[in-house]
């Protein structure tokens, strides 16, 4: 399986500080084509025939988004492109913008033209500096080559908040106010940014805007799986030998991802874990190595595509260990809104430490497990309702190694 | 107003379209538990105690933010519904202080041996507010009783710099009506959320303490409060004490907004006890002199109807009789300060009349009051010595077994004739609320309309002074 | 009451102001309120809530040690004592002298070069004890 190279065709062949370079390597010019085409049609076009879904990890299909937006009788609308990549693992993003900035503003111009948006905002987390500059010049240039044609791109930057990634949290944090999620509905659609109708998309999304509409739906829509085509970027990290952003085809497997990009694991060791689409995700085996890198295929096998992270974890680490991690995490970072999040996360990580400690295993599992059924069912946001799943997941593929500990 | 169909544990309801399914539940006696809801603010659905189950959605919903659609079924007691909030109630008390969970006079940790008449009785745990503890209620029906966790409790000082509205962070439950309140309805913009995560506190301004920050006093954030986290100082004892002191001589003030939470806390129906009852058992428990706040409120609107007299007609009245509204003006409308009217509160009265009843002992006051801002102003101006709300004298006849429904009405100590109140439309006694908009009445004077406006917060008294109270004759600013 | 406020760039404000200095002041919080039309409480909320803004803190240096999974993956825990051994604090603290304040934070988006480390805002990667401490060193 060879990468195919359509999110990041520009990808090391241009300056991604000089709008020149991506003119010249046909930029914007599926901006003039989408202006030449009727709203309405452009929307139904991306959403029927290029079925594209959003790369954000709910996969939710971005015409169906757009065209809510459209249909929302608004003077002022607006477009917000997700760019808080803090999902563990997930680096794409960051790729895609350090390599090609104006193919995000380029698809998210297209899409303001298709809902009548006369302001974006690209909110980026705080700790991508660079990101934030290069896209500060990028937009910039935009408006200096008269691209952007009266409407204004926005850079901002987060300050250190992994629930941000949520959209509604998202726009409550654009609003300058703390990062904590607002209730759905009335989805950010109909009331986003200030209240007003909003499409938030992911950088990937936005990104591979401007090919469809430049190559056709129909081309896009043949790529890869039928229920979710084009191509997917996966970030690859963990026990590979070669670490990195791979843009696959979403027809591939996530052997040709592990084996054939990254190389596999050391030599002499075996591929013990794959914890796929991001912290809050569960964990897969070599079992699996086979399963089509698509939304409904992960899905199959009780795993998810999420945000495209791929950590592959080799046999020297201990999963229990490796969970105290996650779990620490999801407690640094809840917002603390909701009781069971806010006091479950930490209580979370309090158990699997306990085990770790050698604690009484039967007494804290079933506890994770009460964690599990109460947090999954009655937090406000994913944040919360994905927290114990790590746990949950390794508990189930691993008990041998919260075991292990208590002998040890 | 379109309606919708939907069913709530089977049953067949009709409900109006924009609905909660806590009103729509609520409209037809279907009972969900609530915790962070309060009636009036905009839900927040923080605290996930009121989740249902909605038939078709992967989690449950929160009942005080979910609308109702059509054909909707929803499940208010399912067993999952059931162990998810009792699930809740567990990881939520295991991060409180609960003086009431171990009890000394109980000597046991056991739900079941807290009865709660027992609780009210009580003196011993620390908790204003045992007995009447939102948390603690929902804590009894749901069993939490030996929680699955190590106890943490967060050792934050108590701040009591006011010695007034007391802050307790150790107990909160970050429900954040205290905040609400403050910011939205009473726009003082003092407490607020500080942090993330586990490490969320309720914080005046800046983190300071109550006495340096915003505060201005008007103790509605204790009245919101469902736990012991905010609440203000209570002088059970000390009035207890007085009253049967040799060397003392206690002059009470009571007024009749303490009877409707009186039935409540009795559950008894409204209307049940009679003022003369409470006179009864006040003189039941040594206060011998207790008198009306009638004859106070004469008094300040006097003084109120003086200032109008003098003013209507050539500049605009504004007038006040509350020092938390004043508070509120320093910070915001300095500017404005000079053209509000302060008149004396009926605590301020009585603290003057009370003179009147000294004799060779010390004279102690007391005012009973459902004022919220009385024990606050108490304490800042010494108008009296003390002034208890409706819960602290359900506390104290607890105690002393002076149970007012069981006495006989008895009259006041002494009486004026003071003929009808001066604008006794404007300035007899109003109720807070949590409206936005201000009251706006017509009163006649000689004959002619007079245009006034009532705030009946500081909300509204922010919205008169930024520049409405100019469409008003008469402007009465409470907090 | 207007609920939505504009403020797109207020997280952006806090920052730059922090630059300078590094922590955030009571003052600070009050002129970026004063320059949106919002309450202090309200800015102060916000700039409590997120870990790039410090209100109060007023260590010279900060230097946070990545910990989220492929960085704990990539060996962040024995960087971490290492750096808590050097200063003599542990991660979460502030030196003594108010110098150096030391804590983990959470995924950085530089999986790929595992462990990462942010020293006064300045990104290591592949970073490894020796190095990290050489500028500790360096910075005293």
């Amino acid at each position: 399986m060879k990468e195919v190279r359509i999110t990041l065709r520009n990808a090391g062949k241009i300056n991604p500080e000089s709008i020149e370079d991506y003119i010249k390597a046909g930029g914007y010019e599926a901006l003039k084509k989408a202006k030449t085409i009727d709203r309405k049609a452009l929307i139904d076009d991306i959403e029927g025939a290029s079925k594209l879904r959003g790369r954000g990890g709910a996969g939710f299909k971005t015409g169906l988004k757009w065209s809510g937006a459209y249909g929302v009788d608004s003077d002022v609308k607006y477009v917000v492109c997700n760019a808080d990549e803090g999902e563990p693992g997930t680096f794409k993003d960051r790729t895609i913008i350090e390599n090609d900035p104006h193919t995000l503003i380029e698809g998210m111009l297209i899409c303001a033209y298709c809902i009548q948006a006369k302001e974006c905002f690209i909110y980026v987390r705080g700790e991508y500096t660079h990101c934030i500059e290069l896209l500060r010049k990028a937009a910039a240039d935009a408006e200096d080559k008269g691209f952007t044609d009266g409407v204004k791109v926005n850079v901002v930057g987060g300050a250190g908040s992994y629930v941000c990634g949520e959209e509604t949290t998202l726009l409550t944090s654009l609003e300058g106010y703390r990062g904590e999620p607002r209730l759905k509905p009335p989805f950010p659609t109909v009331a986003g940014y200030l209240g007003k109708p909003t499409v938030v998309n992911n950088v990937e999304t936005f990104a591979t805007v401007p090919v469809i509409v430049d190559k056709g739906s129909d081309w896009f829509g043949s790529i890869g799986a039928p229920e979710y085509p084009g191509t997917k970027l996966f970030s690859l990290s963990g026990d590979v030998k070669n670490k990195g952003v791979v843009e696959l085809p979403t027809d591939a497997t996530l052997r040709d991802l592990v084996e054939g990009f990254g190389g596999g694991v050391r030599e002499g060791h075996k591929i013990k874990a794959i914890q796929m689409g991001g912290g809050s995700c569960g964990f897969i085996t070599e079992k699996e190595l086979d399963t089509p890198l698509d939304f409904e295929s992960m899905r199959a096998i009780g795993a998810s595509l999420g945000s495209g992270a791929v950590l592959v974890l080799d046999e020297t680490h201990n999963m229990a260990e490796f969970v105290k991690g996650t779990s620490h995490f999801f407690a640094h970072e809840s917002c603390g809104k909701c009781s069971p999040c806010r006091e479950g996360t930490s209580r979370l990580e309090e158990a699997v430490e306990d085990i770790l400690n050698g604690g009484d295993l039967n007494k804290n599992v079933a506890l994770i497990n009460k964690l599990n059924d109460v947090m999954s069912m009655s937090c406000f946001c994913p944040l919360g309702q994905g927290a114990c799943t790590p746990v949950v997941s390794a508990l189930k593929l691993f008990p041998e190694d919260f075991k292990a500990k208590k002998e040890a | 107003m379109a309606e919708v169909k939907l069913t709530i544990n089977g049953k067949q309801i009709t409900a109006e379209k924009g609905q909660t399914i806590l009103q729509a539940a609520k409209a037809n006696n279907i009972y969900i538990p609530t915790l962070c809801h309060f009636e009036g603010i905009e839900g927040r659905a923080n605290c996930r105690i009121c989740v249902v189950e909605v038939e078709g959605m992967r989690t449950f919903q929160p009942a005080c933010v979910t609308k109702v659609s059509e054909g909707m079924a929803v499940n208010t007691e399912t067993e999952r519904v059931r162990a998810a909030r009792k699930a809740t109630l567990e990881l939520i008390m295991a991060h409180h202080a609960v003086d009431c969970h171990h009890c000394m006079r109980i000597g046991s940790s056991s739900e079941q041996s807290l009865d709660p008449k027992f609780c009210e009785m009580c003196f011993w745990c620390d908790c204003e507010r045992d007995g009447f503890c939102e948390l603690q209620t929902l804590n009894r029906e749901y069993h939490v009783d030996v929680l699955p966790y190590i106890q943490h409790e967060h050792d934050y000082e108590t701040d009591d710099s006011l010695d007034s509205v007391i802050r307790n962070p150790n107990k909160c439950i970050k429900c954040r009506r205290c905040v609400d309140v403050c910011g939205e309805v009473q726009t003082v913009h003092n407490l607020s959320m500080a942090n993330r995560g586990r490490d969320i506190m309720v914080v005046p301004e800046m983190g300071k303490p109550m006495a340096e920050s915003a505060c201005v006093r008007c103790g509605h954030c204790v009245d919101v409060c469902p736990v012991g986290a905010i609440y203000m100082k209570e002088h059970k004892d000390e009035v207890i004490y007085m009253a049967h002191s040799y060397e003392d001589d206690v002059v009470a003030q009571l007024s009749d907004d303490v009877l409707p939470e009186l039935d409540k806390l009795y559950k008894l129906e409204p209307g049940t006890i009679r003022i003369g009852q409470v006179v009864s058992a006040l003189h039941k428990i040594g206060i011998k002199n207790v008198v009306s706040d009638e004859h106070a409120a004469f008094l300040a609107a006097q003084q109120a109807a003086e200032v109008i007299d003098k003013k209507l007609g050539k500049e605009p009245v504004i007038i006040t009789d509350s020092s938390a509204v004043m508070n509120f003006v320093d910070r915001y409308f300095p500017e404005m300060k000079g053209q509000i009217s302060k008149y004396d509160s009926k605590q301020d009265v009585f603290g003057k009349l009370a003179e009147e009843f000294k004799g060779e002992k010390r004279l102690k006051t007391v005012n009973v009051t459902n004022v919220k801002e009385a024990g606050a102003e108490a304490k800042e101006t010494g108008n009296v010595d003390y002034a208890i709300n409706a819960r602290e004298l359900y506390r104290i006849f607890m105690r002393t077994g002076g149970a007012p429904a069981r006495k006989n009405v008895c009259a006041f100590d002494k009486s004026w004739n003071d003929g009808s109140l001066p604008y006794a439309q404007l300035l007899k006694s109003k109720a807070w609320n949590l409206e936005s908009d201000p009251e706006e009445l017509a009163v006649l004077v000689d004959g002619k309309p007079v245009k006034c406006a009532v705030a009946h917060n500081l909300g509204q008294v922010r919205k008169l002074l930024e520049g409405d109270y100019k469409k008003y004759d008469i402007v009465r600013l409470m907090a | 009451m207007n609920k939505y406020k504009e403020g797109a760039d207020i997280l952006d404000a806090l920052k730059a102001v922090q630059a300078k200095k590094g922590y955030l002041s009571e003052e600070d919080i009050c002129s970026v309120a004063k320059e949106y039309g919002r309450y202090p409480s309200e800015v102060y909320e916000t700039a409590t809530f997120y870990t790039m803004l410090h209100v109060g803190n007023k260590a010279e240096h900060v230097i946070e040690v990545c910990g989220s999974t492929c960085c704990d993956a990539g060996e962040s825990a024995p960087l971490m004592a290492a750096l808590e051994k050097e200063l003599g604090i542990k991660a979460g603290e502030t030196t003594e002298d108010g110098k150096w304040f030391l804590r983990r934070c959470e995924c950085l988006g530089r999986c790929d070069t595992a462990p990462n480390v942010m020293f006064d805002g300045e990104l290591i990667t592949n970073a490894r004890a020796e190095d990290v401490i050489a500028k500790i060193k360096a910075a005293k």
